[in-house]
């Protein structure tokens, strides 16, 4: 549902929680999508990758040789088998989202909740100087918005 | 893109916010509109202006007489919000599908997790 101020998916994977965790950070390259929206830079993206820890880039590399690429965002937590918190920048515009992945052991593997939020706190592109309130992340907005529609027959 | 930037600006503003969720009920005066939200009436009248160019806002009823005119909510900009975000969770609902076809073949080719 993308109802909220968050986008929310999941997926139930049949391995264990520690392996999915694995899997997502260090083999990212191997198994994301590529595709128009998928890349900052698709003519130039060769790879994508995790600098694994805290702090570490969530990058989209453009260069193997001299490591030039464009950072989707840094590693807020990284808790191998657990969870991962990640910044997220938006496409042409510099607003900062934020990825949550949580990996949640099941009885047959994990069930992996990708979790990306902050929508109703981004500065608008064009906004004037004088909204900064909205950076703060007052509770607002995109509620409405799933409200209204579900309001008004279409 | 750009008339999501132009919604989100719009909103960005909190008595403008407050016009929409009041809105939300049903049509109202500009004059009800600026009482409940406790804001001066040329005030009141610069933010329905900012409303009505974004388009989130229409007037309605009658044209001559500011007074006598109604606004409400137009639904266009509110589904591109909307279709955006469905954009955003198609997309990792995607990437998220790929995940696991790769960690099962993969788990697979060592014998199992």
């Amino acid at each position: 549902m993308s109802s909220t101020d968050s986008v929310t998916t999941s997926v139930e994977v049949a391995v264990d929680p520690t392996t999915a965790f694995e899997v997502f950070t260090e083999e990212i390259d191997a198994w994301y999508q590529r595709g128009p929206h998928s890349w900052k830079n698709p003519e130039r993206a060769v790879a994508i990758r995790f600098e694994p820890g805290v702090g570490g880039r969530w990058i989209e590399v453009w260069d193997e040789e001299t490591g030039e690429g464009y950072d989707f965002g840094r590693i807020k937590a990284w808790e191998p088998g657990k969870r991962l918190l990640l910044d997220y920048l938006i496409h042409d515009g510099g607003h900062v989202t934020e990825v949550e992945v949580r990996f949640e052991p099941t009885e047959g593997g994990t069930r992996v909740m990708l979790e990306h939020r902050g929508w109703d706190a981004l500065p608008p592109a064009v906004a004037a100087a004088g909204v900064a309130n909205v950076q703060k992340g007052e509770p607002v907005l995109l509620g409405w918005f799933a409200e209204y529609l579900e309001k008004e027959p279409r | 893109m750009k008339d999501v930037d132009a919604t989100l600006s719009a909103l960005a503003d909190p008595t403008r916010r407050q016009v929409v969720d009041l809105l939300r009920t049903g049509p109202r005066r500009a004059g009800e509109l600026a009482a409940s939200a406790e804001t001066s009436a040329p005030a009141m009248s610069r933010h329905l202006r900012v409303l009505r160019a974004t388009g989130l806002v229409e007037a309605a009823g009658v044209d001559d007489d500011a007074r006598l005119r109604v606004y409400r909510l137009r639904r266009e900009p509110f589904v591109a919000l909307q279709a955006w975000l469905d954009q955003v969770e198609a997309f990792w609902g995607e990437q998220l599908g790929a995940f696991k076809a790769h960690a099962e073949r993969r788990s697979r080719r060592k014998g199992g997790a």
